[in-house]
């Protein structure tokens, strides 16, 4: 895939690592409407994709959004005792905070970390041990073969796994703020702030972010060259790149969200 | 999940997450399958109140607001109004018989930086509940926004006097401080008599109050409590006993006018033309005696010589006693 690379770090490079990015999203999301695969051996790829991405990470997933959650309602509840002595609204601005923003935002970056750096290394390794060749050898799309069912698993699997993460995070939350803040859950746990274009533009930055993280990782995985020492930098340039794409897309939906789904 | 294939696993795990979301917006969308009846609320400012906002009863959630219609003041012939925007409020079908006819309808706030929401006092239980779809004038909160803005303008230009004003305020201040000064010298040279002045006015005070405790006392006798009663007596007797006098005197010179004939008319005015004519003489014959009587008490003329003249009077009295010792010199003349 990579047959003219320039060096490493120039803007060269950065340019043209975008421009292989948008025509691999182009390939895979023309796959993704009409797959031209099928079969047994297809869903099964789906299937084994979506269990390493989703319920592998479910564990690491569980108990960092736990830790975020906590987190956050700390210091949601500190700053807000520090302006107001009024905790009462303290659990319905979490909440719309995690639904809007955080849960997908923040939960992707460690997601992006396990999953990413997975796919890059597992690709990698197959571009430097030639068997993408092989693949093409035996007239298989690498993209189609390898990128698609990563794609669709991360989509799925990572919106599935945002938003468990998210009600993990949620109840960590109202813990924190029971325990160290003396609010009561069910005043904590408000869905006041809430409406549907909230809901939505979480889910949707939650399959955003995931499908982001198989497009960069994967892209990066079949530009490694140069043995273990390249698979290696591929994985650390999947993990940056990834988390790099996530932030950008936050601001750019975020912004979007404004507009198309205002908070108030 | 040792035996699960991984098929099943993320089977699982999908409908895990799925489940999850599905609860959570049915929370957040009010999912209530209990039934509801419709009511509307005017208002002309109903703040920030949205779709989907609580409507309660004290604390106790009875519904919610299901539309906020802009009405634009145009006229509404059921209600008679022209209301700006109009909320529809569903609420539980349970509390119908409890929201009355005279029930308020509320925009408020759940804190100070809260939700908005509307509150309903529910009304007198002995009116009639509102029928469904009934329309209720509600009652707007407060214009926050507005009273900051005129405290806003207070403040400016409060501000703006202060520094247009400076020197004239700086020696109003002095004036002030040296008339407070000189006050105080003043109290503090005449502090003993303050003292005595004080101490005066207290002994005046106690004894007006025993001097009104003694009229008091008086009032309440039963000298004054009798004397009221006279007079009460008095007036209730002359008000019994006025109108029969009034009417019998009104019936006595009808008749005195009706006796009199013309003649007897002319007659009388003759005489009291006479009379008038005969008191204006008289009135000339008292001036000219009062001037003689003025004359003679000033000692002037002979009769006022001899009455008022004491010397004349002396002299008299010295002759009346020696003609009483001596007789004979009425005839003989030395």
């Amino acid at each position: 895939m990579a047959t003219a690379f320039p060096s490493p770090g120039s803007l060269a490079a950065l340019r043209f690592q975008l421009r292989e990015l948008v025509k691999l999203t182009r390939r895979t999301l023309e796959m993704a409407v009409a797959p031209r695969r099928g079969g047994r051996a297809a869903r099964r790829a789906f299937a084994e994709q979506m269990h390493l991405v989703g319920n592998r990470s479910m564990p690491f997933m569980i108990v960092t959004m736990a830790f975020i959650g906590a987190i956050i309602s700390f210091q949601t509840a500190l700053q807000s005792q520090e302006i107001l002595p009024d905790l009462s609204q303290v659990g319905a601005t979490f909440t719309k905070l995690l639904v809007r923003d955080l849960a997908a935002s923040v939960g992707a970056l460690p997601l992006a970390t396990r999953v990413g750096a997975g796919i890059a290394a597992e690709l990698g390794s197959m571009v430097v041990t030639e068997q993408v060749d092989a693949l093409r050898m035996n007239n298989a799309d690498p993209v189609e073969t390898l990128v698609l069912p990563r794609f669709v698993a991360c989509v799925v699997m990572g919106t599935v796994v945002l938003v468990v993460g998210g009600f993990v995070a949620f109840g960590a939350g109202v813990l924190v703020g029971q325990v160290a803040f003396g609010i009561e859950a069910r005043t904590f746990a408000s869905t006041a702030l809430l409406n549907g274009g909230d809901v939505a533009l979480g889910l949707a930055k939650c399959a955003t972010y995931g499908g982001a993280i198989a497009l960069v990782s994967s892209e990066r995985g079949l530009s490694a060259f140069g043995g273990s020492e390249g698979v290696g930098r591929a994985t650390t340039e999947a993990v940056v790149g990834s988390c790099f794409t996530i932030i950008v897309l936050n601001v750019l939906l975020s912004t979007g969200g404004h507009f198309l789904l205002p908070a108030l | 999940m040792k035996g699960l294939s991984v098929e099943a696993r993320v089977g699982l795990l999908i409908l895990l997450a799925v489940g999850l979301l599905a609860a959570f917006l049915a929370v957040l969308g009010g999912v209530d399958l209990g039934a509801k009846y419709s009511l509307y609320a005017d208002f002309d400012n109903p703040g920030n109140i949205k779709p989907g906002a609580p409507v309660n009863v004290g604390s106790i959630r009875i519904g919610s607001v299901d539309e906020v219609i802009y009405m634009g003041g145009r006229f509404d012939e059921a209600t008679g109004r022209r209301p700006l925007i109009r909320l529809h409020l569903r609420l539980d079908r349970e509390v119908q018989d409890t929201i009355h006819e005279d029930a308020l309808f509320y925009v408020t706030s759940q804190s100070v930086l809260g939700e908005q929401l509307v509150s309903i006092d529910p009304g007198d239980p002995e009116r009639a509940p509102l029928e469904e779809g009934a329309v209720v004038e509600g009652v707007d909160p407060p214009r926050l926004d507005l009273a900051l803005a005129l405290i806003y303008e207070l403040l400016e230009g409060t501000t703006r006097f202060l520094r247009e004003r400076r020197t004239q305020l700086r020696g109003l201040l002095d004036h002030i401080t040296n008339v407070l000064a000189e006050l105080d010298e003043t109290l503090s040279e005449n502090d003993e008599r303050i003292d005595r002045i004080i101490a005066k006015v207290e002994t005046a005070m106690d004894e007006t109050n025993t001097l009104l405790a003694n009229a008091n006392a008086t009032l309440d006798g039963p000298a004054v409590r009798r004397s009221l009663r006279n007079l009460d007596r008095v007036l209730a007797s002359a008000e019994r006993d006025l109108d029969p006098i009034l009417t019998e005197v009104r019936s006595l010179v009808n008749e005195a006018d009706q006796a009199f004939g013309p003649e007897q008319r002319e007659n009388v005015q003759q005489i009291l033309a006479e009379g008038a004519a005969i008191a204006v003489e008289a009135r000339g014959a008292m001036g000219e005696a009062r001037g003689l009587l003025d004359h003679v008490t000033e000692g002037r003329g002979t009769v006022g010589a001899l009455l008022m003249d004491e010397e004349i009077y002396d002299d008299i009295q010295e002759l009346l006693r020696d003609l009483k010792h001596n007789p004979w010199k009425l005839f003989w003349r030395e």
